[in-house]
């Protein structure tokens, strides 16, 4: 409750101080200006009288020399022009009454002898001197004085000194409230705005520098503290702000953390729900990440992160959040999607966006990743399900070659039981005989010769029987055993394409799939030569077909692995070109002589227009830049023809011959002239 | 009663000189004159002696500081004042007529009291002075005859 009553204000106290204090002043003023003119007014009276007395008694020693009566009458009767004095008495040196005055007869008298005068009346004053003649005692007189013009006087007095002290308590009274006023009012602004910052969030208020110096200082000194609390308000909301962005931001990259993906993704859910719409969610791990950070140390790895998020930061939309979850993992939240269609052309814009190498620390590294999608729908469960669906299709496109977008079905997740199997039991399968090598031939389109074999690796499991590449690959990739199987093929490979030569009419080539994960690891190089050495398949025949994913990574390292294999005298393949998202400005400046054109651009051939236009696209690309092109999974005579004319340079597929474990009655027809038995569409009809 | 008187007057007048006795010539009956004697010569007179002559010669008239005349004697007045008139002698006389005619001081009887009259004229020309309290009870008179 605000105090508000007179006497606690202020304002009061200011007034009644001032008023008191003046009453007070000039009460004792007042008195003591009556009590002392009463007192001096007295005195004077007093010392009249008794001058009065000495005079009249001086006049009157003739008198009472000589007698006379009359002439004593006489100079008492001067008396009679002081009208206080009421009475005069003279006696003589025997003290006898000698002569008298009085001013009306019968109101009093003179005693007859000095020592019996009466006694003082408080409203008289009376004066008995001796009147002497050197030290002669000539006789005495005695006046009695009334006491009217003094107080008449002094009723004038006080009645002046009332009047006075009354003017003077206007005065002050008045001048007081000014003061109050002057004092309390910019007392009463500072309250004003004090209670503005008080009752308001802002501190924008500041109060006017006016009054005394002290009200003045007090404003400023006021002003200062609502600056102060202003600015430490500011810093307490920053250091808040701070606080809860640091809670929810991952610091590296300044992108929202997992607490806030996980929050904001239930947020989102909620909505998706109440609105009736799909909501899509890609899981978003790196590829080749580890080989970065691991060749090139974790600040590059750090700050590569930082280039990667703010690049898929520009490719998604506002609507949409991305965050980072793990070290090299990231989530979008996609609030609102048509359908499947819509999430991966999200994600493949993501994929896009990545295709150009980043340039950390002067180096340019590629960065690729492979992306699961997963989308809520009316049946769907919560957010943890929906992020584990993500998940999940991320391994999946990782399996199935990295750099890639898989949508959640219900078959990954078998897929990912059986992940698990086919690694523990590929980790033996090398040492235990189980893997073995198919070569596929590959025939020069132009010439209709037979110009190599490709190598490919092939499982066997006792029990499980023939187990595709396009599972077990992946799987490798992921838990590193592809270095001792691509390692095993490779020198099956060559060992067995040196006996070719000596059944061939002519150099046979061999080309081997080396993995990105093989490639990227700092052996690789090493490893290929003394493969080469021990088996002693000459450089110039090997040609090592690498897909898109060996540019992930530090692209100065990979182009310098690229240029030492090429040195050797070794061919290089960009296999499964298309599929990807290379950057082809780089590809120019890497020394790949060929591009192996992805089966899936050929398998709707002739009859898709579209497919047309892409290999057509391709192959004019390819050509401009200088490089052959080899089309795989030829099957149909019609495409054969087609590739032909759109001048592929080389071909393999079912068509051509299929991948054998035996490669050699081949290379025996071929000695004999036979190239391709069903090159020409004449010949394959003749045969059918 | 007039030695009272003169005792008082004494009081009241001052001489060119002060005096520390003050010799008082009295002229008339012995008889009067003794009484006077007796009267005055035992008192001081603020502090002054008194002495009183009776019937001086006129050698020792010369010394006197007061001349106290009887109304008898008033008659050898106008033979006695013209002799004194340039000395500091106060007269003093019974007479009323005695101030009128050269004469200073007058005790003059009037009934039971007797009235001091003063000539100015003659106490100015004596070279005395009196006190104006007696003068405020005493009553002013000058020379009606002046003397040829």
């Amino acid at each position: 409750m605000r105090p508000s009553s007179l006497t606690n204000s202020l304002a009061g106290r200011i007034t009644a101080v001032v008023l008191i204090s003046i009453t007070v002043a000039l009460l004792v003023f007042t008195v003591a200006l009556i009590l002392f003119d009463r007192v001096s007014s007295r005195e004077e009276l007093q010392a009249r009288l008794s001058t009065f007395a000495d005079i009249v008694g001086q006049n009157s020693t003739a008198a009472l020399d000589f007698k006379d009566t009359d002439a004593a009458d006489q100079v008492l009767q001067a008396l009679r022009r002081e009208p206080h004095i009421v009475a005069g008495c003279l006696y003589d040196s025997s003290s006898m009454l000698f002569s008298q005055y009085l001013q009306t007869p019968g109101d009093s008298s003179c005693p007859s002898v000095v020592e019996k005068l009466p006694a003082t009346d408080i409203r008289q004053r009376t004066v008995l001197r001796e009147i002497m003649r050197r030290d002669e005692r000539v006789g005495a007189i005695f006046l009695i004085s009334d006491m009217h013009d003094v107080i008449a006087r002094e009723r004038r007095m006080i009645l002046l000194a009332v009047g006075l002290a009354f003017i003077a308590l206007v005065i002050g009274g008045f001048s007081g409230s000014i003061m109050q006023i002057r004092i309390t009012g910019p007392l009463k602004s500072l309250q004003r705005v004090m209670h503005e910052v008080t009752a308001g969030d802002s501190f924008k208020a500041r109060a006017e520098v006016k009054g005394t110096t002290e009200i003045a200082d007090l404003a400023i000194v006021f002003n200062g503290m609502i600056e102060e609390l202003e600015r430490r308000d500011l810093m307490a909301r920053r250091a808040e702000a701070t606080l809860h962005n640091q809670a929810r931001t991952d610091a590296l990259s300044g992108l929202p953390n997992r607490r806030l993906f996980t929050e904001t993704l239930c947020q989102a859910i909620a909505f998706a729900r109440r609105e009736h719409r799909t909501l899509g969610l890609l899981y978003i791990d790196l590829d080749g990440f580890k080989h970065v950070n691991d060749s090139l140390g974790h600040h590059v790895g750090d700050q590569l992160l930082c280039e990667v998020a703010a690049r898929l930061n520009a490719h998604v939309r506002h609507s949409d959040m991305l965050a980072r979850v793990g070290g090299d993992e990231f989530t979008v939240i996609l609030r609102s999607v048509g359908g499947l269609d819509d999430a991966e052309v999200a994600a493949n814009s993501l994929l896009q966006s990545l295709a150009k190498p980043f340039r950390v620390n002067d180096q340019d590294i590629g960065v690729g990743a492979s992306i699961g999608i997963s989308t809520l729908d009316e049946s769907q469960s919560d957010a943890t399900e929906l992020l584990k669906q993500a998940d999940s299709a991320m391994y999946a496109a990782k399996r199935m070659g990295r750099n890639r977008a898989v949508h959640f079905s219900s078959e990954l997740g078998n897929l990912a039981r059986e992940r698990l199997t086919l690694e523990s039991e590929l980790r033996g399968a090398v040492s235990r005989g189980e893997i073995y090598v198919h070569y596929q031939p590959e025939f020069d389109l132009t010439s209709d010769r037979l110009v190599r074999f490709e190598a490919l690796a092939r499982w066997r499991h006792p029990v499980f029987g023939e187990i595709s590449p396009d599972r077990f690959i992946p799987v490798a990739e992921d838990s590193g055993i592809i270095h001792q199987l691509g390692a095993f093929v490779m020198e099956e490979a060559c060992r067995e394409a040196v006996a070719w030569q000596t059944l061939a009419p002519y150099p046979i080539q061999l080309a081997v799939n080396v993995s990105a994960v093989q490639f990227n690891s700092e052996s690789a190089v090493k490893e290929i030569v003394a493969i080469l050495k021990r088996t002693g398949f000459p450089p110039e025949l090997l040609q090592i077909e690498l897909t898109e994913s060996v540019m992930m990574g530090p692209v100065q390292v990979s182009a310098e692995k690229l240029q030492n294999l090429c040195d050797l005298g070794v061919t290089l393949v960009l296999d499964d070109f298309g599929t990807g998202y290379s950057c082809l400005s780089y590809l120019a400046d890497l020394p790949f002589r060929c591009l192996k054109i992805d089966r899936s651009f050929v398998k709707n051939l002739p009859d898709s227009s579209e497919s047309f236009t892409v290999v057509s696209s391709l192959l004019a690309l390819a050509h401009n830049m200088r490089m052959r092109v080899i089309v795989e999974g030829i099957e149909r005579t019609a495409q054969l023809q087609f590739l032909r004319e759109l001048g592929a340079d080389e071909g393999q597929g079912f068509l051509l011959g299929r991948p054998d474990a035996n490669p050699r009655p081949r290379l025996i027809s071929a000695r004999q002239g036979h190239f391709l038995p069903v090159l020409r569409p004449d010949v394959e009809s003749a045969r059918v | 009663m007039r030695s009272a008187f003169v005792y008082n007057l004494i009081k009241y007048v001052q001489w060119p000189q002060s005096k520390r006795i003050v010799v008082i010539a009295f002229i008339g009956d012995h008889s009067t004159g003794l009484s006077m004697k007796e009267t005055l010569e035992p008192k001081l007179s603020d502090g002054r002696t008194l002495r009183v002559l009776l019937n001086p010669s006129d050698s020792e008239l010369l010394t006197c500081d007061i001349v106290y005349v009887t109304s008898d004697e008033t008659a050898n007045l106008s033979f006695i004042l013209p002799r004194l008139s340039r000395t500091p002698l106060l007269t003093i006389g019974e007479d009323d007529r005695f101030p009128r005619i050269g004469g200073m001081i007058g005790l003059v009887r009037s009934g039971d009291r007797i009235q001091i009259e003063v000539n100015l004229g003659a106490l100015h020309r004596a070279g005395l002075k009196m006190s104006s309290r007696l003068l405020g009870i005493a009553t002013i008179v000058s020379s009606k005859e002046p003397m040829e």
